[in-house]
């Protein structure tokens, strides 16, 4: 699949068949996680970390917890931030604001990898962070930033308006539009 | 007034049933709690959109609880919450004006009980 076809028809998607993701699947979509950029290549420190959750049960807690995850969501992985080895090896910026960037970029591979599999993802971030912390025993200095929601599709969403380039682009200077009508 | 469901449950209805009903509960309770958490951090549309879902889940009670019945009027209201809650993502200002809708639906359909009952 063409990069620009993934960016393009990717879509977050909230309804999923029941049907099983395949261990070598959830692989790839980890390794798209792993190869993302990251600020000063702190990942190298394990700054950034992944918890997949597959069990039935702990899903369907982690769902309930969650008013953001769609229902019938089988898996997800939270994308973590190990706060404390950002803040000993980067510093305080690396701890508050680096990390959970990196976060986001591990997402959109992963997001982009799901759809290139055939899979549908969603990224959500309204789930109660205290409990899922709770509930999957991670540690005070590790914080689950992004869930992504993985599974068989069972919807087509219609693309949702998207800005149109016009308006957010400038060039050399901000508020020189960079397309000119005419 | 409060309803006293245990004697026709004792009748009619086995523990799975009042299980069911107490487990739905729950789950909206929790619902509630971390809606009530993430409202504190998330855009203040969120607050909206927290409610009518909870009230979606409110409005499937009956199906849990077996001294309650369905109620017409309420199950149309789900049905429109399930089906236009999402247009917070896609058109705010659609989604303002169904909660107005929703509200003046609430309004006709007090004023009609209101009827029934005097
Ligand atoms: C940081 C972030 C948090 C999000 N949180 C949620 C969420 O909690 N629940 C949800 O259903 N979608 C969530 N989304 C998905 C967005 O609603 C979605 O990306 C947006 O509506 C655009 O749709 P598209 O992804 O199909 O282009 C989130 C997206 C991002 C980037």
């Amino acid at each position: 699949m063409e990069v620009w076809d993934a960016i393009r028809r990717r879509r977050s998607i909230r309804k999923y068949k029941s049907q099983p993701v395949g261990e070598e699947l959830v692989q790839k979509i980890l390794e798209a996680g792993r190869w993302a950029p990251s600020a000063s290549n702190m990942q190298m420190w394990g700054t950034r970390e992944f918890v997949v959750v597959k069990d039935a049960k702990i899903m369907e807690i982690i769902r309930k917890v969650s008013p953001g995850c769609p229902k019938t969501a089988p898996l997800a992985i939270f994308a973590c931030s190990n706060r404390k080895r950002a803040y000993e090896k980067c510093g305080k910026f690396a701890r508050d604001y680096l990390t959970t960037v990196d976060c986001a970029m591990a997402v959109e591979n992963m997001l982009l990898m799901a759809h290139s599999l055939g899979l549908g993802a969603c990224t959500v971030k309204s789930f109660s962070s205290v409990a899922v912390k709770q509930i999957l025993e991670i540690p005070e200095n590790v914080e689950p930033e992004l869930m992504v929601t993985i599974g068989y599709p069972d919807e087509k969403p219609a693309p949702p308006p998207k800005i149109a380039l016009e308006k957010i682009t400038y060039l050399d200077r901000y508020g020189d539009k960079l397309f000119k009508k005419g | 007034m409060a309803i006293n469901c245990s004697k026709k449950d004792d009748e009619h209805v086995g523990n799975k049933k009042k299980d069911e009903g107490n487990e739905y509960l729950f789950e909206l309770a929790t619902f509630l709690a971390v809606s009530a958490s993430g409202c504190m951090d998330e855009p203040p549309s969120y607050g909206s959109l927290r409610l009518i879902e909870a009230l979606s889940k409110l409005i499937d009670l009956p199906k849990h609880v077996s001294c309650l019945s369905e109620d017409k009027f309420l199950k149309g209201i789900k049905n429109d919450i399930d089906e236009k809650s999402s247009l917070i993502l896609s058109n705010m200002e659609e989604f303002n004006g169904f909660i107005d809708e929703l509200v003046s639906r609430f309004v006709i359909e007090l004023k009609e009980r209101q009827k029934r009952l005097s």
